[in-house]
């Protein structure tokens, strides 16, 4: 009986969200079904034909998880996910509840659900996924879920809770994931293999991994972004593990990714609607999980071709003849690959700068200082919003930047009008929000242009 | 006029944007014409503290606590007597905690810290997260101090040095007293993030003039600059978190 009430008030309340302004009722319903019901999630896990996949990562879940399920899709498979990026438990629970029939007598073939690091054990006891995927693991959001070395604990401890069956795909160039992941008994690896663009010495000295056994500092043979790479302890064999699932030759031609996917000696090429070193592996992260799900490479190829991107990440939108993309960036890591984006775009004219500390954002913008905004050219012209405006405007201040104090503004939408207006027509604004920042960007954007709900994706 | 900056430990105690102090000490001597040199000195390297002005040293992981504790046993005494000759050092967070007398992790043993503070650290099961607004007096002058908390270690002052500042709004040192940060000669240790000294321009340039004064063997007065981006950044936190 509890159920049943759970499931109705659930779905009350996403068709209500709209009126009552609730956001898009990714994460609300989930929340109150919860508590009348906590065991909803694992009983939820019954619906799917076919099994669940599991995303987690710090940077590129949402990407990962659109072009999965664009595959499956193709394949003609039925999905229910999380989109809109809403990953703990609540907003996993709200994305089922949207698709599901009140009476949960839905088939549904896949679930797949990007997941929150810090959330991955208790998702994975709730719904047995056959497929875990660990993207990557950087700095984040450190008020909320303090080290890196901690994460990747809970990560080896959560996959203990997986069923025997079950597989885990994991990054190949990660040292802080293959470290654990490769001790698992049913590991899959994927890499990039052939990537012309790497350096020799780290980024950011905060980049530094060290061995966990014999903790000294790993070396790199070539390093592709913040701690991603080719690497190898001096002193033990601990290297990367050898990749089932590569990517060679990637890179990055006319805003679109290239290269051949290889997979078991037998390859194929590729090209997708993505910019950014970083996609090389969001894209064969999910690549990969489309072989393991037995999908032939032709399907996969098609499935790539429909893809776009998603909401926030890497949106292009046009406004009063202006070419406005949008980056939503969480942590150092990210915001340097996002500023990467600038040198292979045409007429940029202007960045705005949006910067929340809400709980979702993080609340401490202490991380703004990792970020390597030194390597910024100084031919943009600069605009700064959201609560913390006047702290990135003075991290910019400190990278040599020139700020001037009329294009700084908490209020995002007299900013974003202001940054429009002093961009020439047909020219390019870049914006890169932090997560609360965006939602604040396009409810506004939201009102002025005939561009998708985040939700309705 | 030059400014000798050592980094230590660059790769092991780096977390929440600390780095950016570095920055910001680097810039406020540039801009005003003051050449800054910066070296780094980590595990297994020789410390020559003659060669420096001003150290630094930023906050880490339990883990990279752990291993620049071990470091510290060979370098301690070489930045205590640094201490003592009036040089200038600025702590954050566990390298604070480090240059105490000791620092109790949760799990495993004591961690003997350098002792230029009489202070010592604990761990606890309290979180002190979140904004903190601190009066500070330097200079015979009273200025108020900005930053973002995160420790559970419990910091305790003993009577051979001063705190930081007073808590107006936050955590501090430890839930049970309203002091944070710790001060000895010209030495400071303090929990706040944020970074530090980027919205307290006062503080850093207080930090340089203490360093050349110490070095130049005279009371070094620098040129104002202007800081009218910092004090905007500093009100509009005020506003937000302290009511103001």
């Amino acid at each position: 009986m509890k159920k049943i009430l759970a499931i109705l008030v659930g779905k009350i309340i996403i068709f209500l969200s709209p009126f009552l302004k609730l956001g898009g009722g990714t994460s609300a319903p989930g929340k109150i079904t919860l508590k009348i019901y906590p065991k909803l999630l694992k009983d939820s896990r019954k619906i799917f034909k076919k099994g669940v996949i599991l995303i987690t990562g710090t940077n590129g879940k949402t990407t990962t998880t659109k072009l999965l399920v664009e595959i499956l899709k193709t394949a003609g498979f039925s999905v229910i996910y999380n989109s809109g990026g809403s990953n703990l438990p609540r907003g996993i629970i709200s994305a089922i509840l949207k698709k599901q029939p009140l009476l949960g007598k839905a088939e549904v073939d896949f679930g797949v659900f990007e997941v929150d690091e810090a959330y991955l054990e208790q998702v994975i006891k709730n719904l047995n996924p056959s497929l875990v995927i660990l993207g990557n693991l950087f700095r984040d959001q450190l008020d909320r879920y303090g080290e890196i070395d901690i994460l990747a604990q809970k990560w080896e401890k959560a996959l203990k809770f997986l069923p025997k069956n079950s597989f885990v795909l994991a990054n190949s160039d990660d040292p802080t994931i293959t470290s654990f992941a490769e001790k698992f008994h049913n590991v899959k690896f994927f890499g990039v293999e052939n990537l012309q663009t790497f350096k020799t010495n780290p980024e950011h000295i905060a980049d530094t991994i060290y061995c966990k056994k014999c903790f000294i500092p790993l070396r790199y043979s070539k390093i592709f972004f913040s701690h991603i790479g080719k690497y190898f302890c001096p002193n033990c064999s601990f290297k990367n593990p050898k990749i089932d699932f590569i990517f060679k030759n990637p890179q990055l031609d006319k805003g679109k990714i290239k290269g051949k996917i290889c997979f078991q000696n037998k390859c194929f090429p590729i090209a997708v609607n993505l910019e950014g070193t970083y996609n090389f592996y969001n894209l064969i992260a999910a690549v990969s999980a489309a072989f393991l799900l037995k999908i032939e490479s032709q399907v996969i190829k098609k499935g790539l071709e429909n893809f776009s991107a998603a909401f926030g990440r890497q949106e292009e939108i046009f406004y009063k003849n202006r070419k406005i993309k949008i980056i939503l960036v969480k942590n150092p890591t990210g915001f340097n690959q996002a500023l990467g984006l600038l040198k292979n775009s045409e007429k940029v004219h202007s960045i705005l700068f949006l910067l929340n500390d809400n709980i979702a954002d993080g609340k401490d913008v202490s991380w703004i200082w990792d970020v390597d905004f030194e390597s910024l050219p100084h031919n943009f012209e600069l605009f700064f919003g959201g609560r913390r405006a006047y702290d990135m405007a003075l991290r910019l201040k400190y990278a040599g930047q020139i700020i001037k104090k009329e294009n700084i503004s908490t209020n995002i939408k007299a900013i974003f009008e202001k940054a429009v207006s002093k961009t020439s027509p047909s020219n390019t604004i870049f914006i890169f929000p932090s997560y609360t920042a965006l939602l604040d960007l396009r409810n506004y954007l939201q009102k002025i242009l005939p561009i998708k709900k985040f939700w309705e994706e | 006029m030059e400014l000798n900056f050592c980094y230590l430990y660059p790769e092991l105690l780096n977390l929440y944007g600390d780095w950016g102090n570095v920055l910001t000490i680097e810039k406020r001597c540039q801009w005003r014409g003051i050449k800054f040199n910066l070296e780094t000195i980590s595990l297994n390297q020789k410390l020559e503290i003659e060669k420096y002005d001003f150290f630094f040293i930023g906050g880490g992981q339990d883990i990279q606590q752990k291993v620049v504790a071990k470091d510290l046993i060979k370098k301690g005494p070489l930045l205590k007597e640094a201490a003592e000759k009036n040089k200038v050092f600025l702590a954050i967070c566990g390298g604070y905690q480090l240059l105490g007398k000791y620092y109790q992790p949760f799990s495993g043993e004591k961690l003997e810290g350098v002792g230029i503070f009489d202070a010592w650290t604990e761990s606890s099961h309290y979180r002190c997260i979140g904004n903190i607004l601190i009066e500070s007096e330097i200079n015979n002058q009273k200025i108020k101090i900005i930053g973002f908390e995160n420790h559970s270690g419990q910091t305790y002052l003993g009577g051979k040095c001063q705190p930081l500042g007073k808590v107006i709004k936050g955590f501090g040192n430890n839930v049970k007293e309203k002091s944070e940060g710790a001060r000895y000669k010209n030495c400071f240790g303090t929990y706040l993030h944020g970074p530090l000294l980027p919205k307290n321009p006062q503080f850093a340039d207080y930090l340089i003039s203490l360093a050349l004064s110490q070095k130049y063997k005279k009371n070094i007065n620098l040129e104002k600059i202007d800081d009218t981006l910092e004090k905007l950044a500093f009100e509009e936190v005020l506003k937000l978190y302290f009511g103001r």
